[in-house]
């Protein structure tokens, strides 16, 4: 039970103890005091004063016998009077005084001699001392001397020794009552020494009992205290009491138990970061700041066929090939990351790694400054790209050999065109020298012939010039300028020469444009030439729009024309395709695949829409990404 | 032309392509002498021959074997006795990078062989006007 109280009871319990058992000890000695003030009256009025009495009832009758004596020397009237009167006085005084003595505690002895000396000295003063008195008055000198002699003498001496032996007895019983009274005191002071030596044991024993309940305890949680900070975790933390030691326990055992589960979580993170380390691609090393390997990852030891225990604490220049003045050249390389400072961190390098067996590979290395240690830490990250090399080698040599042979393809169409035209020249000089030299010598048909062979070289050499023109779009390219359409599209018209009966309007302002001048003019002549070259109404209509759409511009070229079926909308934009016969319409079939080709080469589009017999639309796009806005001052035809 | 004591040069490798020159040159009535050779390596040797005629003009094609129109002119514009002999590329070429290159190395001219051969003429007749107005040194 005694367990279960709190400390602050247990002292507020022993500290009321000593006080009740200080104030016990405080009542004894007062007891003992007041016992003692007690016996010392006893003493005083049971034995002194009597004692007192007796010897003065002895001296008094002593005194009485010698005023008689003296009387009868010098039995003088006045002498005799005189002794007379003193005896009488005496013996009153003797009366009262005894009377007083019988008064006090007498003991049964002294009751005993009392009553003795009561009856001598009264048959002493009847028979000896009163008739003496009254004998000397009557001056019967001889008769009270007979009286002397006879009765006074013989009587004296039991009435003296009697009185002699209460004197005695009185002082024996005062020495016995002092005795008595010193004993008592003696008892008392023992009795407080005794008191004391006690409070002490007692003081002594609380001390005791404190030690064991408290500070025992207290100890107890010290040392576990410090074995828990030393990493103990799983000793046991018993709690025995409720009191503040035992709540301190409890809160003590709280804390491991959290800390416990702490440790726990703490562990499962870092299983959970340990098993996402190993199960990285990437490898994952930790480095010092003196470049020595803390951890190195399992994909870190597939990328440089190291074990994770023989490269753990070696330098991290190790992994590379030495460069320049030897080995620390990594180090150098972290020195560098710690002096440029944050920026040169997280950002992933290209290096040469080594691997264990000596052989150099392309490696992506990236340092992470880590932070929260005392001391500065990196985390650095490798990832072997030979492969990613080696096939971004492999797509580079296939983009080359691809490259190469689109290049011969464009140069193909062109020299290939080239070379065909001087033979055509030749035969178109030839054909003109035999029609020229020799006109005589042919009939009609033979000039017709020759009249169609000139033609055909003249097909052929736009077929050739068309194919150039196609060609040379993408391969041979002008510096971008701005370029105002409205401008190009006047130009054009200028240099179309369209007969009077074809009327071209611009309906808006054209913006102005970032192309290649020629190109643009390529696109416009195209379009406008074929709506004029079509046209098949007595009064042609050819209007030219752009209207703003989203991120571009849609310029179109409407005319009042044929018509084409919409069978034909693809057809119309591959090369060498025309609609109409040759010989009824001059064309090489290059002109819209040519304006195919720009636009497209510029992010555009081109198409058109139709209605047989009411007219045609070609229109085409431009991104307004490279455009400038001059609608303000555009120009009209 | 205007100095007609000198001949013309004509570098030249295509056979109809030279009766063109010499047969449009005949109707417009020039009548210099004509020096043909056929690549830019024989009309070096008879340039720098001290014992042949030093051309009024050079009509040069572009496209020839051994030694091709841009490599002739690299020659004779580095040569100080025939940097000043005036230079018309005669070609089939409308190569952007043909016109630069012979103009860099200072071509007097730069005309595109027409297929149509009434053309060639008066391309051959422009020439003519042009240096028989212009001044020679």
């Amino acid at each position: 039970m005694f367990k279960n109280l709190t400390i602050k009871s247990r002292l507020i319990f022993i500290l009321s103890f000593l006080l009740i058992f200080v104030l016990g000890i405080q009542v004894v000695g007062l007891f003992g005091m007041s016992s003692a003030i007690g016996g010392l009256k006893t003493v005083y009025l049971d034995r002194s004063i009597p004692l007192s009495q007796v010897t003065h009832i002895e001296s008094l009758l002593l005194h009485n016998r010698l005023a008689i004596t003296s009387a009868l020397v010098m039995p003088t009237r006045e002498i005799i009077e005189n002794k007379t009167a003193t005896v009488e006085k005496n013996i009153e005084t003797i009366i009262r005084t005894w009377e007083a003595y019988i008064a006090t505690n007498l003991t049964p002895m002294e009751s005993k001699l009392a009553n003795k000396f009561a009856l001598d000295h009264r048959k002493y003063i009847s028979e000896g001392v009163l008739p003496a008195v009254a004998a000397l008055r009557a001056n019967k000198i001889g008769e009270a001397n007979r009286i002397l002699v006879e009765k006074i003498r013989p009587l004296y001496p039991a009435v003296s020794e009697t009185i002699d032996a209460l004197v005695l007895l009185q002082i024996d019983e005062t020495k016995i009552k002092y005795t008595e009274e010193q004993k008592r005191y003696q008892t008392i002071r023992n009795i407080l020494i005794a008191s004391i030596v006690l409070a002490l044991v007692l003081a002594a024993l609380f001390s005791l009992i404190f030690i064991r309940s408290i500070f025992r305890p207290l100890e107890d949680v010290v040392n576990i205290a410090r074995s828990v900070a030393a990493g103990n975790l799983r000793q046991e933390i018993q709690v025995r009491s409720k009191n503040e030691i035992g709540q301190l326990m409890q809160a003590l055992k709280e804390m491991r138990d959290s800390l416990v589960d702490t440790i726990g979580r703490v562990r499962d993170s870092e299983a959970h970061t340990r098993a996402l380390l190993n199960n990285l691609i990437v490898g994952v090393t930790s480095v010092d700041e003196q470049g020595a390997i803390r951890s190195f990852n399992p994909a870190a030891e597939r990328i440089f066929d190291y074990p994770e225990s023989e490269i753990i604490g070696q330098n991290i220049g190790l992994l590379f090939p030495p460069q320049g003045q030897g080995q620390d050249q990594h180090i150098d390389y972290l020195e560098n990351y710690l002096k440029t400072g944050s920026k040169a961190f997280g950002v992933t390098t290209e290096v040469a790694g080594l691997r264990k067996n000596g052989a150099t590979f392309p490696l992506d290395i990236a340092v992470v400054e880590m932070h929260g240690g005392e001391r500065r830490m990196f985390v650095v990250i490798l990832r072997d790209i030979s492969e990613r090399k080696l096939v971004e080698e492999q797509k580079a040599s296939l983009m080359a050999d691809l490259e190469s042979a689109n290049e011969e393809l464009k140069s193909f169409a062109y020299v290939a065109s080239h070379d065909l035209k001087a033979p055509l020249r030749a035969i178109g000089a030839l054909a003109d020298w035999l029609s020229t030299d020799y006109a005589d010598k042919f009939d009609d048909e033979g000039r017709e012939h020759m009249r169609l062979l000139v033609s055909r070289v003249h097909r052929m050499g736009n077929l050739i010039d068309g194919i150039l023109q196609y060609s040379r779009v993408g391969r041979v390219r002008e510096t971008p300028v701005a370029v105002d359409v409205g401008e190009v599209v006047e130009d054009v018209i200028e240099l179309l020469a369209p007969p009077p009966n074809i009327n071209i309007t611009v309906e808006n302002h054209l913006p102005t444009v970032i192309i290649e001048p020629t190109r643009i003019q390529q696109i416009l002549q195209n379009l406008i030439s074929n709506a004029i070259k079509y046209m098949d109404k007595p009064r042609g209509e050819i209007r030219i729009t752009c209207i703003a759409e989203g991120e571009q511009w849609k310029f179109s070229v409407v005319d009042n024309g044929p018509g084409i079926e919409s069978r034909h909308f693809e057809r119309i934009f591959q090369l060498f395709q025309t609609l109409a016969p040759r010989d009824r319409i001059e064309s090489t079939g290059v002109g819209l695949a040519l304006v195919k080709k720009i636009v497209e080469m510029y992010g555009g589009s081109v198409g058109l829409e139709s209605t047989i017999g009411k007219g045609s639309t070609f229109f085409f796009t431009l991104p307004k990404t490279s455009l400038i806005d001059n609608s303000t001052k555009g120009t009209a035809a | 032309m205007k100095v007609t004591n000198k001949p013309i040069l004509l570098v030249e490798d295509d056979q109809v392509d030279t009766m063109t020159v010499i047969r449009a040159l005949k109707e417009i009535h020039v009548t210099n002498r004509l020096v043909h050779l056929e690549n830019g390596e024989e009309a070096v040797s008879y340039l720098r021959d001290p014992e042949s005629e030093k051309p009024c003009i050079i009509l040069l094609d572009l496209n020839m074997p051994i030694m091709n129109g841009i490599e002739f002119l690299q020659v004779v514009k580095r040569d100080d006795h025939l940097k000043r002999i005036p230079v018309v590329v005669l070609t089939t070429s409308e190569e952007q990078q043909d016109k630069v290159n012979s103009f860099n190395m200072g071509v007097a001219g730069y005309m595109t062989k027409p297929v149509d051969y009434r053309q060639f003429v008066e391309v051959m007749r422009s020439i003519d006007a042009y240096w028989t107005i212009s001044e020679m040194p």
